[in-house]
């Protein structure tokens, strides 16, 4: 069996972190009771979402099916959650082991919300002890930076909302499955929504703080997990790590959570109205849209962009003996006729086009160094401007394979 | 614990001498506590302590279908579990082959229908019948364990209830099986011809019964001999060791007389037995 | 879904016939077995687990485990087959095993002084013989009593309890197996009673966060009495055994 390879924290790192605490800060500058932005992201199918709290991302996907009820409940659905943790969230995860922090994130899990008894399992019966519908919720983690229980357990509700399942109707002994086109699919009975928030202990208690990152979370004494919903019910509590607390400081930190509780269900939900008001305007839904937050890119944006890349350093050498050059250079930002121009080269691909290379050129040749080798431009040439904007370095312009000359040119700024 | 070459030729000349190290003789058993009705979740329990050696055993039943070739059949499944407790190997599955060595023997001991009667077990011919699951806990092993877990299962089954069936309803293939609302009218089971398991050792020339931890380390070979109804029912070998054909001989006439002897006093002590005395791990 | 019987009837009696606060007869034994360092029995209402300890001793296994300043722990759990009313299939290996197992290595580590032996491994096995409600603490009770027995040093005893809350708003303690699966809530607090330190808390089912204030204390309050019980049971087995070999005498 292999090691499980633990995450490990130099001492530096903790002393250093431990300082900053003492003198009331942390590292990411969030107030002790701060939590990071949550994104909620939902995919193309239904129960297919994907949270990201900070750095920590999780994606979590709903699926369901019939089965056979089990024979202690004949008249409820079956609900399974399972996290994965991969090895792509971080270095110290191994695909086969099962360690400790698996085994506590999904009882903790399991515990907020199956048996808090959120969803309502009763309306998954088809036939009273024969078929029910057996939903199964799988939270796979993307990143591990930290708090992942509590990325999770958003994920898995937003997901649970968002989800739908196909209408089943009875015809006497035949039960037939609709499919999502002949019928509306109908969404999960949620009765409410648990999700947890941790938090950090310190010092036995004496640094509390609220969402920890994965270097916080390292350095933590302790951690206390709090299951509540948007009623400020205690829908689960998990204290672990070498804790020797007072009890005083555990209900403290219960009444916080309690506020906090509220706003993340109120995120969840607002999440998935608006999703299912694009569906409905039949707008494109699915990743992707988040992904590129850009549209697609305008010539001329893509223009002035490179431009003010090259512009930039010139302004720098105002002073410098190639007034030439600069006044050129200031001339054309005082004029609208930006000296590059991009053509478009097929259907991806655009090449930019130095439109008054010649003039350039030309002020080259009145310069001191006369060492460099002058190019013969030709008339329409291809070149790929190198202009480190924030250097003073000798810039190259590298000549196109088919010009006639290829000669290096350097020029001097 | 690794007994050295010193220790291990004291027993070995204390065997030679019918004075083992705890004073016994060959043939001796050491004192053994049983109890029954321990666990109250099962139908029967006994809990067996042969000085060192403890062993919990717990029958469970449930209603299944049985075997397509045995219609007239119940069902008997045993399942040993080596608890940490014993020895911290056993931890995780650590206790494992031993377990599994266990329960074979114990299979193949009861395999022959006059162990137990497995008819009786039959509800209805083909389609219901009486699984036993008999559960054996190793809570600590000082030597000897097959004889331990023999004594212990039979006495478990000895005090094994089985209710008694009040009507059969068949409905199709729906099958209805009610029974008796009175919690103390049970049939019991005829264990006569449950097996006792007998381990015999070699240690130098002779053969001894119940060896404790020392001279199971010191044997080079042991007969496990399983007796039931004046016949031999299994016959196992364990160790490294060879047998010659004459030793082994006298090792099974051995494990046979000592098993008589055993199995005489072991249904006087169940007869004995008064309900309710339980006391379980308390004294 | 509607439950026909109350957690408490209306003359404040449970299920079982105790009242609110009162916790199920506990018996206990210790140095049952010879092979273990220590051994410790205890009988929670009808719950019965058994405990043993092996250690301190050198890591065995994997050596590069040892910690260079203190002991490691290692917990194991399990229940024997026959211990829940309907027959498990595996004794330990599955999720709720491991869960159990994690939960109790915090606690002990929290209460053994475990400083005092570096390079060295303490091994707390734990099997469960009757389940009936309360599994956890009767574990951590158990524990407790073995690790004594063993002579292992603690900070102090280390006790657990479960508490609830019933339908009226009234907490109540040390849970059975018939009100956990009636459906009310159930916290599980391990606590160093004598500080008043929580090392543990678990909890499932729901109830409001105001009731926690109230639960918890009764659940400590479960644990300081339990501490009480089992101090005696010790102090008993110390003059069995003391008598004699004449210890008593000198005092």
């Amino acid at each position: 069996m292999s090691k499980i390879r633990e995450y490990t924290i130099s001492n530096c790192e903790k002393n250093f972190l431990l300082k900053c605490l003492k003198d009331q800060t942390r590292l990411d500058g969030r107030a002790f009771d701060e939590f990071r932005n949550i994104e909620i992201e939902f995919g193309k199918d239904y129960g297919c979402c994907c949270v990201s709290l900070g750095q920590t991302r999780v994606l979590a996907q709903v699926t369901c099916e019939i089965q056979v009820p089990k024979s202690s409940r004949p008249s409820e659905g079956i609900l399974n959650i399972n996290i994965e943790l991969n090895p792509i969230a971080a270095p110290n995860f191994e695909p086969t082991s099962k360690n400790d922090l698996f085994t506590q994130l999904n009882r903790t899990l399991e515990k907020c919300l199956k048996d808090s008894k959120a969803v309502d399992l009763e309306s998954l019966c088809i036939k009273m002890s024969e078929k029910v519908w057996a939903l199964r919720v799988d939270v796979n983690v993307l990143n591990h930076e930290g708090n992942i229980l509590d990325c999770a357990s958003i994920a898995a509700l937003s997901a649970l909302h968002h989800f739908r399942r196909p209408d089943v109707t009875c015809d006497g002994e035949d039960f037939i499955i609709h499919k999502y086109s002949q019928r509306d699919p109908i969404p999960i009975v949620i009765h409410h929504y648990p999700v947890c928030i941790t938090y950090s202990i310190f010092e036995r208690g004496e640094f509390i703080l609220a969402d920890p990152t994965l270097l916080e979370e390292g350095v933590a004494d302790a951690f206390l997990t709090v299951g509540m919903n948007s009623y400020k019910e205690l829908c689960g509590l998990h204290l672990g790590g070498k804790a020797e607390l007072n009890p005083d400081i555990l209900i403290q930190i219960t009444q916080k959570a309690g506020n906090r509780a509220g706003i993340v269900v109120e995120q969840i939900k607002k999440a998935v109205k608006e999703e299912n008001e694009k569906r409905l305007e039949d707008k494109s839904i699915g990743f992707h849209n988040k992904l590129c937050s850009t549209k697609n890119i305008d010539f001329e944006d893509l223009e002035t962009c490179f431009d003010q890349w090259r512009i930039a350093p010139k302004r720098k050498h105002k002073d410098t003996e190639k007034n030439m050059i600069g006044e050129t250079v200031e001339e054309q930002i005082q004029t609208e006729n930006f000296s590059v121009k991009i053509e478009k080269k097929g259907s991806q691909s655009a090449v930019l086009v130095p439109e008054e290379f010649e003039e350039v050129g030309r002020v080259w040749g009145d310069s001191d160094e006369d060492e460099d080798a002058v190019v013969e431009i030709p008339k329409k040439i291809q070149t790929v401007s190198l202009l480190d904007s924030d250097s003073e370095e000798e810039s190259t312009i590298v000549l196109n394979a088919n010009s006639q000359t290829k000669k290096m040119e350097e020029i001097t700024i | 614990m690794p007994l050295c070459d010193a220790e291990k030729t004291f027993v070995l000349h204390g065997v030679d001498a019918n004075m083992r190290i705890d004073g016994r003789e060959r043939e001796d058993y050491r004192p053994m506590e049983l109890e029954t009705d321990v666990v109250s979740h099962a139908f029967g329990s006994a809990r067996l302590r042969l000085a060192n050696t403890d062993v919990l055993v717990a029958v469970k039943i449930e209603v299944d279908s049985p075997f397509p070739e045995k219609p007239f059949e119940g069902k008997l499944e045993f399942f040993v579990d080596c608890s940490a407790n014993a020895t911290p190997d056993f931890e995780g599955r650590g206790g494992e082959n031993l377990a599994v060595e266990l329960s074979n023997c114990l299979a193949s001991a009861y395999r022959s229908n006059e162990a137990l009667d497995l008819k009786k077990l039959c509800i209805m011919k083909g389609r219901k019948c009486w699984k036993l699951y008999v559960d054996i806990l190793l809570l600590e092993v000082g030597g000897n364990l097959f004889d331990a877990v023999s004594i212990a299962v039979k006495s478990a089954l000895y005090n094994t209830q089985i209710p008694k069936i009040k009507s059969i309803h068949v409905d199709g293939s729906q099958i209805d099986i009610q029974v008796c609302d009175d919690i103390f009218s049970c049939t019991r089971l005829d264990i006569s011809g449950a097996p006792l398991m007998v381990t015999v050792c070699k240690i130098g020339e002779h053969c001894i019964v119940d060896p404790n931890a020392a001279e199971e380390q010191c044997s080079v070979g042991a007969v496990v001999v399983a007796v039931s109804r004046g016949c031999l029912s299994t016959v196992l070998q364990t160790g490294t060791g060879s047998f010659h054909p004459k030793t082994l001989k006298e090792c099974l006439k051995l494990g046979f007389s000592v098993a008589q002897n055993l199995e005489d006093s072991l249904m006087e002590t169940l007869g004995e037995i008064k309900p309710n005395q339980d006391v379980g791990f308390l004294k | 879904m509607s439950r026909n019987r109350e957690l408490i009837s209306n003359i404040g009696l449970r299920l079982d016939g105790r009242r609110a606060l009162e916790l199920r007869r506990i018996r206990c034994k210790l140095g049952l077995f010879s092979e273990p360092d220590g051994s410790a029995y205890i009988e929670q209402g009808l719950t019965k687990v058994l405990a043993a300890v092996y250690g301190p001793h050198q890591v065995r296994g994997n050596r590069s485990k040892a910690q260079h300043d203190c002991a490691i722990v290692n917990c194991q759990f399990s229940m024997a087959v026959f211990s829940t009313g309907e027959r498990k299939r595996r004794p330990r290996g599955d999720r709720k095993s491991t869960e159990m197992s994690i939960h109790l290595h915090q606690a002990l580590i929290a209460a053994i002084k475990v400083e005092l032996y570096p390079w060295s491994q303490i091994d707390v096995y734990v099997e469960v013989l009757h389940a009936d409600g309360g599994i956890y603490p009767a574990c951590v009770n158990a524990a407790t009593l073995a690790l004594i027995d063993a002579g292992i040093p603690l900070k102090e005893y280390l006790c657990a309890c479960t508490a609830s809350l019933a339908s009226n708003d009234i907490p109540m303690i040390d849970i059975s197996h018939q009100e956990e699966i009636m459906g009310g809530p159930t916290l599980t607090v391990a606590a160093l009673p004598m500080s008043g330190k929580v090392v543990l808390l678990e909890m499932s089912q729901r109830f409001h966060v105001d009731h926690l204030p109230k639960v918890l204390d009764k659940a400590l309050k479960g644990c300081i009495d339990i501490k009480n019980i089992l101090d005696e049971a010790v102090k008993n087995n110390v003059r069995e055994i003391g008598s004699s070999t004449g210890w008593a005498s000198s005092t």
